[in-house]
């Protein structure tokens, strides 16, 4: 993969002003990254071998700055924001990638606009609610606590990379400048998504799903225990066009955890 | 507001039907003398019975007795606009949009379209009798947004901490410089603090006293689940940088639980001992932190009234004279004025008959 690009996008005056990051060559990418933001050493740095990913930053995420949520009042300015996005880039109907919190936002474009869209991949998307599997709560946990909830495998690599995250968490004041804006960076992402998706984070998305025309894959992690993998099926059953793949041996981090099973299935989802 | 109505409830609080009975009279008077034909008089009108209701309201507020749930139910459906009292709009107060002017909000009722929050009658209650209004004072926990908004309108900014005036030290500073820069003056009692206090008759006294209930504060009462805390979206990006040690770090150790009375005394969480031994504190914390205001908590966890009422007797007799040469030479715009005397309630006057009664 070559070194991922970053600039920030001009969406004109009143507006967020959002990081754009794209890499690689080939046929079009359109990511939209979950909770955590954008991460390029799982499954995006080996899509990028064979797409052109473009990846968007939220406000509060990567250098996007988070004053930019206030210029997004609703749940539909965001669904807008993605073609706003879409249309400064010049993407014409791209195969869009959605994770987590990104999923629910690439679903609900996918139903608001289903003829921009080439074809949807939604990773483990939030959205949709049972009383039964309520999706947990990740506004309200401390970062210790909410790590087991994102991994199958807490001694993956992954999961022992993002643990480190907790030791930042003391009372003593030696923080480098590095590590506290990677903390204040957390909190700031958190809050973008909380504003759209606390204290409950069913939007209505399940009534808008028939809208959804495009070939669609749902992709869990077959072990996710932040949102339960029988929403995979609940999904794909009102998708008209939508198919189910389980990952085995994954956490909810589909894209950090089986970064190789994630992109080889998404691949062959594109046809790419 | 012209007549009180603790004697209109039953024992148990309840309100007094033939009391309610007259309210809706007149209500349907004040409705016909305006030349409305609804039951409730218009709501963009002085309401008779609205100003009843929040009457009602008001004392159960300050007596914790029954609010008129049943009138209000039966009498006023809400979009016909109660007696209601928004306090959650903080987005738009803070962006200084017209009803942050507390003259222009407690008068009449008006429309409140927020980005959030929308609704069509806002009637806040209780209304202020003073005239145009008291000083207005605004809490703060270490949001320093509120500093700007403070000194933009010539507010009082409180800083309620339960960490004790030595911790305040950096978020103070913070304030005086804001301040500062803002071209806003640097007047001490534009700022006030609120200090827990222990005080005793002796020092040697104090510990056995209060232990039993700043132990039961700290270690009990003060038990803060850290996930929920610092929820997303509670602070501004720069406020989570101004504290950000406080906000990250280990609440346990910054909320003073599990520390001893020594430690809690040494690092200032209390001031502690005789009336001379806190005063000598006090002066420190004023001096240290530049506030003319100090809000004292004479009461902590579970203090009994008797040895509150003592310390609030040696507060007032002991300690607040000798204190009262601070930043005199500062004037005081944020002190409230009495009333005139023709105007002031009778002392006790207030005190329903059966919170008078021994108990």
């Amino acid at each position: 993969m070559t070194e991922p690009k970053s600039r920030m996008l001009d969406l004109g005056s009143g507006r967020p002003r959002l990081e754009l990051q794209d890499a690689g060559s080939g046929p079009p990418l359109f990511f939209l990254h979950g909770a955590g933001g954008v991460a390029w050493d799982g499954a995006l740095g080996q899509l990028a071998k064979h797409f052109h990913v473009y990846a968007p930053s939220l406000p509060g995420f990567g250098k996007s700055p988070s004053e930019g949520l206030e210029l997004i009042e609703d749940a539909l300015e965001l669904w807008q924001l993605g073609f706003d996005v879409m249309e400064a880039l010049g993407l014409d109907k791209p195969l869009l990638v959605g994770e987590s919190f990104g999923g629910w936002i690439a679903a609900e474009m996918a139903a608001l606009r289903p003829k921009e869209v080439g074809k949807l991949a939604l990773l483990a998307p939030v959205g949709v609610w049972r009383d039964e599997s309520p999706v947990v709560d990740l506004f309200g946990l401390t970062i210790g606590e909410l790590l087991p909830f994102l991994f199958h495998d807490m001694k993956s690599k992954a999961a022992l990379d993002m643990s480190q995250l907790t030791t930042l968490m003391s009372d003593k004041d030696d923080r480098t400048q590095a590590q506290i804006d990677q903390l204040i960076g957390i909190f700031l992402g958190f809050r973008t998504a909380a504003k759209f998706l606390f204290p409950v984070p069913d939007t209505g998305l399940e009534r808008r799903l028939w809208r959804i025309r495009v070939p669609t894959l749902v992709l869990w992690g077959a072990q996710d225990r932040l949102i339960a993998p029988s929403y995979a099926e609940l999904i794909a059953k009102r998708v008209k066009n939508a198919q189910v793949v389980l990952i085995e041996r994954c956490g909810h981090l589909l894209m950090a955890e089986q970064p190789e099973a994630s992109a080889k299935e998404i691949q062959r989802f594109a046809g790419v | 507001m012209q007549k009180r109505s603790f004697q209109r409830r039953d024992a148990t609080g309840h309100l007094d039907p033939k009391y309610a009975a007259d309210l809706r009279l007149r209500s349907t008077q004040g409705a016909q003398r305006d030349g409305d034909v609804a039951f409730v008089a218009h709501p963009r009108s002085r309401d008779p019975l609205a100003e009843a209701l929040g009457e009602e309201f008001v004392e159960a507020a300050t007596t914790g007795g029954d609010a008129g749930t049943e009138t209000l139910n039966q009498d006023v459906p809400e979009e016909e606009g109660g007696p209601f009292v928004v306090t959650s709009a903080r987005t738009e107060f803070a962006r200084g949009s017209d009803p942050s002017n507390p003259e222009g909000a407690t008068r009449e009722p008006f429309p409140w379209n927020g980005t959030y929050t929308k609704l069509r009658y806002v009637n806040v209650w209780p209304r202020p009798i003073q005239q145009p209004h008291p000083p207005v004072w605004i809490p703060g926990l270490g949001s320093i947004e509120t500093w700007d908004f403070c000194a933009e309108h010539d507010y009082n900014y409180s800083y309620l901490s339960f960490s004790g005036y030595k911790r305040a030290r950096n978020m103070m500073n913070g304030y005086w410089e804001r301040r500062a820069a803002l071209g806003a003056d640097d007047n001490p009692h534009s700022a006030a603090f609120f200090q827990q206090v222990c005080i005793s008759e002796t020092d040697a006294e104090c510990e056995k006293q209060w232990w039993p209930h700043v132990d039961y504060f700290f270690n009990k009462c003060l038990h803060l689940y850290p996930g929920t805390s610092e929820a997303p979206g509670y602070r501004s990006e720069a406020s989570l940088r101004a504290g950000i040690v406080a906000q990250f770090g280990n609440t346990t150790q910054n909320m003073g639980i599990d520390k001893t009375w020594k430690q809690l005394v040494n690092e200032g969480y209390i001031l502690a001992g005789s009336a001379e031994t806190v005063r000598q504190q006090i002066e420190e914390l004023g001096k240290t932190l530049r506030v003319g205001h100090v809000l004292l908590g004479c009461q902590i966890g579970s203090a009994p009234a008797e040895l509150v009422n003592r310390a609030t007797k040696l507060a007032g007799e002991q300690i607040l004279p000798k204190l009262r040469h601070l930043y005199s030479d500062y004037e005081d715009r944020w002190w409230p004025r009495a009333l005139p005397a023709s105007r002031r309630a009778k002392a006790g006057a207030h005190i329903p008959a059966s919170a008078a009664a021994p108990r």
